[in-house]
């Protein structure tokens, strides 16, 4: 058994094959035995870190995934499908989907990282400039001058998703 | 400007306000491109790092409405959006990875949603089982790919498979391509390549890499493939077996050739004596110039094909190049020595870069050591003039570099460099 401390002070305690699969905990505990002293995981609260063990124990028996070979050509690359349980497991609030996202990038958590960038990938698909950086809180950084470039870009846009 | 060939795409850099313009006069990619540097790139309330919405931008590779839409939502989501959606304008066609007919069909329909991205096409059959492959592809996109600059064929085994009018259907299913890129393809006849070339009637970059034909012979119903002349070319490079390059060459020239003063980029042969001809006619305004001598152990017959052209060689090698700036000359042996001293008979203001790679002459490692020796001196001897720098590499068998440079330890400096062998970048 592993256990590991969040940054709220909660502690939780989670099989080895289950832990394992955050690649952060793996090199703590060098990769054998049982861990006596608790992990502290800083960067993760109680509540992101009570999604990520879900994650892992759904998937605790998943293969490991294959390498994509480089030079693939982009259409033949093909990441980790999404199964129902993974849609339905990544259906959160914009906050708590950063959060996790976060959180697999801090534990080194692969499939899990490209599941919640994949479904800001989807959230952003099919929306102007203007409704992405409001969707997301984003300011462009654009002076005035590339901004009135950034018009005629857009009108290219739309004109090539009529 | 300075072009990347391979992408068919040219980058513009004024002074202010650069701008990154692909290489087609009716393209929708006319996008502004950001100097990165100019504003910080991390943007305020964001939730995450921009490393993570990098990736984030990865995910939408195969959308380019969400990527151009990226590229406009703010100044560091910009080049990797264009980055990406420069991928997303090349359409692979990959035969290895083609399980049938209707796979093939699928994948074109695939690429056709977005065929008026499309800017590059690769076809590469290096999986085997081409033939099928590179007939579809013109039956499936002809007339479709409206903003295509560049067109690849590469590795097409069973030629003899594809019926000789495939060949002329590409250049008009994709006749606004101006870069043609050619190899490891064996033509059944020289006719079938002639058609081939013809067919794309506003070349200005060929490439030609590996070509053969099993009948390569130059008849007067050759010489009249009907078709334009490549008077637009500015970019050459030819290879393959040498009676291809020899009946390329006169094949060139009796459709006219071209016009002089436009092949002002750079030009590059893989072999041989057969191409002075072109060497010759444009030679005034050549800046690169990359000779790779054939091995001597890989001729038949020693080194008699460079010997039966040696004089006009050397006449040639000997007259001015005024605007070369860079001289790459690989595989060099014993043999080509006077080709070597000819070319620095007369000095060039405008060289600034001469590579020599040595290899082997002989099985006789005796000989070899002197011989290395003999280049390298000369090159030292090269390298003293003030402007030009020289780079060497020795093939392993020759003698090694690290005896060279404890016998000579003054050949060393900014102007004289050792390149490892295999190692293209100096």
């Amino acid at each position: 058994m592993v256990t590991v401390v969040v940054s709220d002070g909660v502690t939780f305690t989670m099989e080895q094959d289950v832990a394992f699969q955050c690649g952060l905990i793996a090199d703590f505990a060098g990769g054998g035995g049982d861990q006596e002293e608790p992990i502290p995981i800083q960067a993760v609260n109680s509540t992101v870190m009570r999604k990520v063990i879900e994650y892992c124990e759904h998937h605790r028996n998943d293969p490991p995934q294959p390498e994509v070979p480089e030079g693939t050509p982009l259409e033949r690359k093909d990441r980790r499908g999404r199964d129902a349980w993974d849609k339905q497991f990544i259906q959160v609030e914009q906050e708590l989907l950063f959060e996790i996202i976060l959180a697999a990038n801090y534990l080194n958590i692969k499939p899990l990282l490209d599941l919640g960038c994949s479904q800001v990938a989807e959230m952003m698909k099919g929306k102007t400039p203007a409704e992405i950086q409001q969707m997301f809180n984003i300011v462009n950084g654009f002076t005035a001058d590339e901004e009135a470039q950034n018009g005629e870009g857009e009108e290219k846009a739309r004109n090539l998703n009529s | 400007m300075s072009s990347i060939k391979d992408h068919g795409i040219s980058v513009i850099s004024p002074k202010y306000a650069p701008k990154m313009t692909f290489n087609c006069s009716n393209s929708i990619f006319d996008l502004p491109a950001f100097p990165r540097s100019a504003r910080p790139c991390y943007q305020q309330g964001m939730g995450l790092p921009v490393e993570i919405w990098l990736y984030i931008i990865s995910f939408l590779e195969y959308d380019p409405y969400s990527l151009l839409a990226c590229a406009l939502t703010c100044r560091c989501f910009h080049g990797p959006s264009i980055f990406a959606l420069r991928g997303l304008c090349t359409c692979w066609i990959m035969a290895r990875d083609w399980g049938g007919p209707e796979e093939i069909v699928e994948d074109a329909q695939r690429c056709l949603v977005s065929a008026k991205l499309v800017q590059h096409l690769v076809v590469d059959g290096s999986g085997g089982g081409s033939s099928h492959a590179f007939t579809v592809v013109p039956l499936q996109f002809a007339k479709k790919f409206v903003n295509l600059a560049s067109v690849r064929l590469h590795s097409i085994s069973d030629a003899r498979r594809i019926h000789p009018s495939v060949w002329y259907l590409y250049g008009r299913s994709f006749s606004r391509a101006t870069y043609l890129d050619l190899k490891s393809i064996k033509f059944p006849s020289f006719i079938d390549f002639a058609n081939l070339l013809v067919s794309f009637p506003f070349i200005t970059s060929l490439k030609l890499e590996d070509i053969s034909c099993d009948n390569c012979t130059l008849s007067p119903s050759v010489i009249r493939v009907p078709g334009r002349p490549m008077l637009q070319l500015q970019y050459l490079s030819v290879g393959g077996q040498e009676w291809f390059q020899h009946t390329f060459t006169r094949w060139f020239f009796s459709r006219g050739g071209l016009v002089e003063d436009t092949l002002r980029t750079d030009a590059t042969f893989t072999s041989c004596p057969f191409v002075f001809r072109l060497l010759d006619n444009f030679r005034t305004h050549l800046r690169e110039l990359i000779m790779c001598f054939p091995f001597p152990q890989e001729i038949a017959g020693g080194t008699q094909p460079v010997r039966m052209h040696s004089d006009r060689c050397l006449r040639l090698l000997s007259s001015d190049f005024p605007e070369i700036k860079r001289i790459t000359l690989e595989a060099v042996c014993r043999v080509h020595m006077p080709f070597v001293r000819a070319l620095f008979s007369r000095t060039s203001p405008t060289l600034h870069t001469f590579k020599i790679s040595v290899c082997p002459s002989s099985e006789d490692h005796h000989s070899d050591t002197w011989n290395t020796l003999d280049i390298i001196l000369f090159a030292w001897w090269a390298s003293k003039s003030p402007d030009v720098g020289v780079l060497i590499q020795l093939h392993p068998a020759c003698i090694r570099e690290h005896d060279l440079k404890t016998i000579f330890p003054i050949m060393s400096g900014h102007r004289f460099h050792w390149v490892p062998w295999g190692r293209t970048e100096e």
